[in-house]
């Protein structure tokens, strides 16, 4: 163990609780929970589990009433758990803090049983949460602002020059596109924008470097791109770091890795499949492209 | 009001904007206490050692002891330095006062030679960590309720004599007799009168002192976390604000700026209640569940709580419905009206609210969280319907510092949610910066 916690709560209040437990929860009368707590809780507590209180690194007294010692314990374990090992090594990947709630729609995007409509409903709450901490990685300019009481708001402008772009692959003929959001090709002025690429898987990395790659001979700087995913499975966050360091990569989770077909495991199957509905042909969910490896 | 407070107060009228001067920083103090030679001043060292930060300071209550008159010096054998009646405790509090309040303060520099204040005293400027050390910091309740969190130090008490023994007899140069004479008379009957029953009164106990490494880096890790929060989410664990990046900042300037269109006001607002709303999401409970995915692995997942409805408080509380409807697909969603002006004529005028409401999770809806006033009225009335007080987040665009601590010092169980700490109030109760009217801007209702 690296920490070793007692929680350490007076004789009396504990057999009350249990005397309370027993008998309303669990519906046990009260010479029995007595009998049992004089010939085996009591002598127990004291042969074996007091003993250990020496051990002990850090004494909670009152237990769960306690919210200073609780608010300690907790915000020790987020530093603790703080960052995914990967990114103490690549200061430019950032995972977006996992919360229960991020955790349940994970949960129910991976399993297979999910329908289309909840895998959309989830995936779409997720990516917008992703997309969120990904411009929330945008440069700034200050500005001042008067409030509707008068009061001056120190706040900031908008980086302006923005687009984004998102990868197509053709399934069967693994090919790579590349199109731009809303537009029928890559902005004629992408050099000076910031982009924000879009892919919710980043598997092996392969496609991801080749838009990376396109994007730079378009005159994009590296470090004006925040590459998006949903789930990145950690050959494809070497590979991508690796190769362009001033990028950016915003991702809600860090997979185990990859399978012998290079399919992200746990993963959730093919993304583009399960969201489009379209599992036979997805050939229509290629709008609008711009052929980069044909 | 001093002449200082008068200056900034008359320069903040010619800017145009009139507000009551801001409520003071509060500092998170910690108090630690345990027996003579328990490793408090081992424990504190290593903290502030450690820290290396100027934002925080030590305040040993040794420094408060009372000067020994010359009839007490003669027999000074027999002074019990253990009791609480040798520290002179009204000039502890009034120091602690000052610091609490944002001012500088001497702290009195005592000799323990001659048992008397010397000098000018240590002047310790004010902080937002202080520590407060000494044997019976935890005796005195008025002491204790400056402290945001109490640390006992708690050493066996032969291992405690024994230390004594080698730090009074080689240290300080007394004789063996004389120290345990001392403890036997004094220093032990004072432990258990007054040290040891203070220690009921401790969140944290920390065993074995100086030694404990790990307690000592769960100290200075949770310092450091307050260092870097706001003041309040330190003084208030149930207050959580959301990580502020520029987008959400360049957000809030849209939404704050009086020129600001309804439809960029809305569309931002939109934005960033819908973090709010997943934010606070973020705190619910949850079930283990294991899933496999379409490529045949394990995920090691989790369900979400089902038991989960909003209230919104009518009007601007139902700008945040869609969000919560957005994320949460067919929740239900209660109303409640509060009308009226100032501090006490708050009215519940309507009230409509799941039936099982009791057994629910609640996220409370309201963008703005002002003087509190109506959020106490609101929570009221979910408490008397049954809602469990732990079970209740309330979510918020805005708080001002005044609705936080109103709301957090009657409901310490319940969570708020919120994207940014405001200034203050002014004398009218509206927040400042502030958006202005919510509803009315929202709604597009200004005339």
């Amino acid at each position: 163990m690296n920490m070793k916690l007692f929680v350490d709560t007076d004789a009396d209040v504990r057999l009350a609780r249990r005397i309370r437990r027993d008998t309303v929860e669990k519906g046990r009368d009260i010479s029995t929970v007595l009998d049992q707590y004089s010939k085996f809780v009591k002598p127990a507590f004291d042969d074996f589990i007091l003993p250990t209180k020496k051990y002990a690194d850090i004494i909670i007294p009152r237990g769960g009433d306690n919210h200073v010692a609780i608010d300690l314990i907790v915000q020790h374990i987020c530093t603790k758990l703080g960052q995914h090992d990967m990114c103490k090594i690549y200061p430019n990947l950032y995972v977006i803090q996992s919360t229960f709630q991020i955790r349940g729609m994970h949960t129910l995007i991976r399993d297979s049983l999910t329908t289309k409509h909840d895998f959309v409903f989830y995936a779409d709450r997720l990516i917008r949460l992703v997309v969120e901490h990904g411009l929330g990685h945008l440069p700034f300019t200050e500005k001042q602002v008067i409030t509707p009481t008068g009061s001056v708001y120190t706040g900031v402008d908008f980086c302006k020059r923005l687009c984004g772009v998102s990868i197509i692959r053709s399934g069967e003929k693994k090919v790579t596109m590349v199109s731009s959001l809303s537009m029928k090709k890559l902005p004629q002025d992408i050099s000076d924008r910031h982009v924000l690429l879009l892919d919710p898987i980043l598997g092996t990395g392969n496609s991801a470097v080749q838009a990376i790659l396109l994007l730079i001979s378009k005159g994009v700087p590296e470090s004006n791109i925040i590459f998006l995913n949903l789930i990145s499975a950690p050959q494809g966050v070497h590979v991508v770091c690796k190769r362009f360091p001033r990028i950016k990569i915003v991702t809600s989770e860090i997979e185990t890795g990859l399978n012998e077909d290079f399919r992200v495991v746990p993963g959730m199957g093919e993304f583009g499949d399960r969201y489009f509905g379209t599992d036979d042909d997805d050939e229509e969910l290629v709008v609008a492209h711009t052929p980069l490896r044909s | 009001m001093d002449s200082e407070t008068l200056s900034t107060f008359s320069n903040s009228i010619k800017n145009g904007s009139i507000s009551a001067p801001d409520p003071p920083k509060q500092p998170f103090v910690i108090g630690v206490a345990g027996g003579t030679a328990s490793g408090k001043t081992t424990v504190c060292n290593m903290i502030i050692s450690q820290l290396h930060d100027q934002r925080v300071v030590l305040v040993n209550q040794d420094s408060f002891y009372h000067s020994l008159g010359d009839d007490t010096l003669a027999e000074v054998y027999d002074y019990n330095f253990d009791h609480p009646d040798a520290f002179n405790t009204e000039l502890l509090l009034s120091c602690m006062a000052m610091l609490k309040n944002g001012r500088a303060v001497n702290i009195p520099n005592y000799d323990f030679k001659t048992h008397k204040r010397i000098g000018p005293g240590c002047k310790v400027n004010p902080s937002d960590i202080i520590i407060l050390e000494g044997i019976l910091v935890l005796h005195d309740s008025r002491v204790r309720d400056l402290m945001n969190m109490k640390i006992f130090v708690d050493t066996d008490s032969d291992l405690r004599l024994a230390r004594r023994i080698q730090r009074d007899t080689v240290e300080r140069g007394r004789n063996i007799q004389n120290v345990l004479d001392q403890y036997a008379r004094s220093v032990k009957p004072s432990f258990e009168e007054f040290i040891l029953p203070s220690k009921k009164y401790a969140d944290v106990i920390i065993p074995r002192g100086g030694d404990n490494d790990v307690a000592i880096d769960l100290i200075i890790q949770h310092i450091r976390a307050k260092l870097g929060q706001h003041h309040l989410c330190s003084i208030y664990p149930n207050v959580s604000v959301i990580h502020s990046t520029f987008q959400m900042r360049g957000m809030h300037t849209l939404v704050r700026d009086v020129k600001t269109t309804k439809h960029d006001f809305v569309f931002y607002a939109d934005r960033l209640i819908r973090l709010v709303v997943e934010h606070g999401l973020g705190h619910l409970p949850f079930t283990e569940k294991q899933i496999t995915t379409p490529t045949g692995s394990v995920y090691p997942g989790v369900v979400f709580c089902k038991r989960l409805c909003g209230v919104s408080v009518i009007r601007s509380g139902e700008s945040m419905e869609n969000a919560l409807r957005a994320c949460c697909k067919g929740i239900k969603i209660g109303k409640i009206l509060i009308h009226g002006e100032g501090n006490n004529g708050r009215q519940l005028i309507y009230e409509k609210l799941p039936a099982d409401i009791s057994s629910r999770h609640v996220l409370l809806l309201d963008p703005v969280l002002a003087s509190g006033n109506s959020a106490v009225k609101a929570i009221n009335l979910l408490l008397s319907k049954g809602v469990v007080e732990s079970n209740i987040i309330f979510l918020n665009l805005i708080a001002a510092p005044q609705g936080i601590h109103m709301v957090c010092k009657k409901f310490p169980k319940l969570k708020i949610v919120t994207s940014e700490i405001d200034v203050t109030l002014d004398e009218d109760l509206r927040v400042i910066p502030g958006m202005g009217e919510f509803g009315d801007r929202y709604f597009g209702t200004n005339n």
